[in-house]
């Protein structure tokens, strides 16, 4: 069980919500929406692979 | 006979308790109800058991089986079947594309000019669903001049320029530049009506161009 | 003992996911969405072992491949739509959801159709 994935995620999620209250009082607003859109793409990135394997198990435990 | 009842009788027990068992690992939402129906049948056709040994009824019971799955899978292997037949015609282009190549390769041999010094393009039809997939559009070749060979080629055609014109000023100014024409040339054209004729294209398709 | 962990990291997960949900609701989903995945694929491991010994008992009983390997799909199918759904339904998108578990109850009627028009055959040949 690799637990770190979460708190990897989790970090990412405060960090980018940070950055994102940061680029807003400066007033820009595009930077802050670039911002929350990279830090969504990188965590759908980390959490595919984990799908992706979570169906491999399924598929060769049931036989499908 | 009483063989026969002592086994069926373990039969639906066993399948008892790998369903009680079934029941326990099964996520508790709406699907229990659906999964109920597909192990209800299943209990069904254990208990239907002794029946089956009248008349046969047991081969039929499992062609049936099979043949139901097969008419039930029959949409999903057909849209494999576009995808296959899909990648292989791409395959099938591409092998295409590099025999093509490989034989103006020869032609271009058979005129003197070696095949690293050319640089080949095809253009070809490349929609699967259009009518003319593969046909050849168009034959693009770029001689390199700046190789000893195409240089040679070169100064071949120079003597016979001056031979018939003699008009050599022209010509060696072109070679100061490093430039030729090949457009009106008497190798280009034959060069043209060799790969139309090998290639079975339009010679207006096949172009020739030296640096 | 396995299930403290299971249950430390969700507790944990869940305290992540409410701090989160202020700022970035996306990734608050994605966080309690790693969750699930993590934890499912600990218990797959551990639904194994109970698979082998259905298996056994299969075996054992005289029960025929095509049956049980038709039991097993069905509850891959279970499984799997469950997931889906509620991660959809966490994320707020109830639609979705309903359309995932539509599919799955359809993918299983479709598994139970051969052995039912098999048994409908043997009922009109059965009976005079």
């Amino acid at each position: 069980m690799d637990v770190n994935l979460i708190f990897k995620i989790a970090a990412i999620g405060i960090v980018v919500a940070v950055l994102n209250r940061v680029l807003n009082q400066s007033g820009r607003e595009e930077m802050a929406m670039m911002t929350t859109l990279a830090g969504t793409v990188i965590v759908l990135m980390m959490v595919i692979s984990l799908i992706s394997r979570l169906f491999d198990n399924v598929r060769t435990m049931f036989q499908l | 006979m009483l063989d026969f009842i002592r086994n069926w009788i373990i039969n639906i027990t066993v399948v008892m308790i790998f369903i009680m068992l079934l029941e326990t690992i099964l996520p508790n939402s709406d699907m229990k109800r659906y999964v109920n129906v597909v192990v209800g049948l299943l209990i069904v056709v254990v208990i239907i058991q002794p029946l089956m040994l009248v008349k046969d009824i047991s081969l039929q019971f499992n062609k049936n089986v099979l043949e139901a799955t097969a008419f039930v899978q029959q949409g999903s292997v057909a849209a494999q079947a576009v995808d296959l037949n899909r990648y292989r015609k791409q395959e099938a282009l591409q092998l295409f594309e590099a025999r093509i190549k490989g034989e103006i390769g020869r032609l271009l041999e058979q005129e003197g000019i070696k095949n690293d010094n050319a640089r080949i393009e095809l253009e070809l039809a490349t929609d699967i669903d259009q009518q003319d997939f593969g046909r050849i559009r168009s034959v693009d070749i770029y001689l390199d001049g700046g190789d000893s060979s195409a240089i040679e080629v070169n100064k071949i055609n120079v003597s016979i320029s001056k031979v018939d014109d003699g008009d050599d000023n022209k010509s060696v100014m072109n070679k100061d530049n490093g430039e030729y024409n090949f457009s009106d040339n008497s190798l280009t054209s034959k060069l043209k009506n060799s790969i139309s004729k090998a290639l079975g294209v339009e010679e207006s398709a096949v172009s020739i161009r030296a640096k | 003992m396995d299930i403290f962990k299971i249950v430390m990291i969700g507790i944990i997960a869940a305290v992540m996911a409410v701090i989160l949900r202020e700022e970035k609701p996306e990734i608050a989903m994605q966080v309690s969405l790693v969750t699930g995945l993590i934890l499912f694929l600990f218990i797959i491991s551990k639904l194994d072992s109970v698979i082998t010994v259905l298996k056994y008992f299969a075996g054992k009983a005289n029960i025929d491949i095509l049956y049980f390997s038709t039991i097993l799909k069905v509850i891959a199918i279970a499984y799997i739509t469950e997931f889906g759904a509620q991660v959809c339904r966490d994320a707020g998108e109830c639609a979705i959801a309903s359309k995932i578990e539509l599919a799955g109850k359809v993918l299983i009627m479709v598994l139970a159709i051969p052995i039912l028009a098999a048994l409908m055959d043997i009922m009109i040949k059965i009976v005079p």
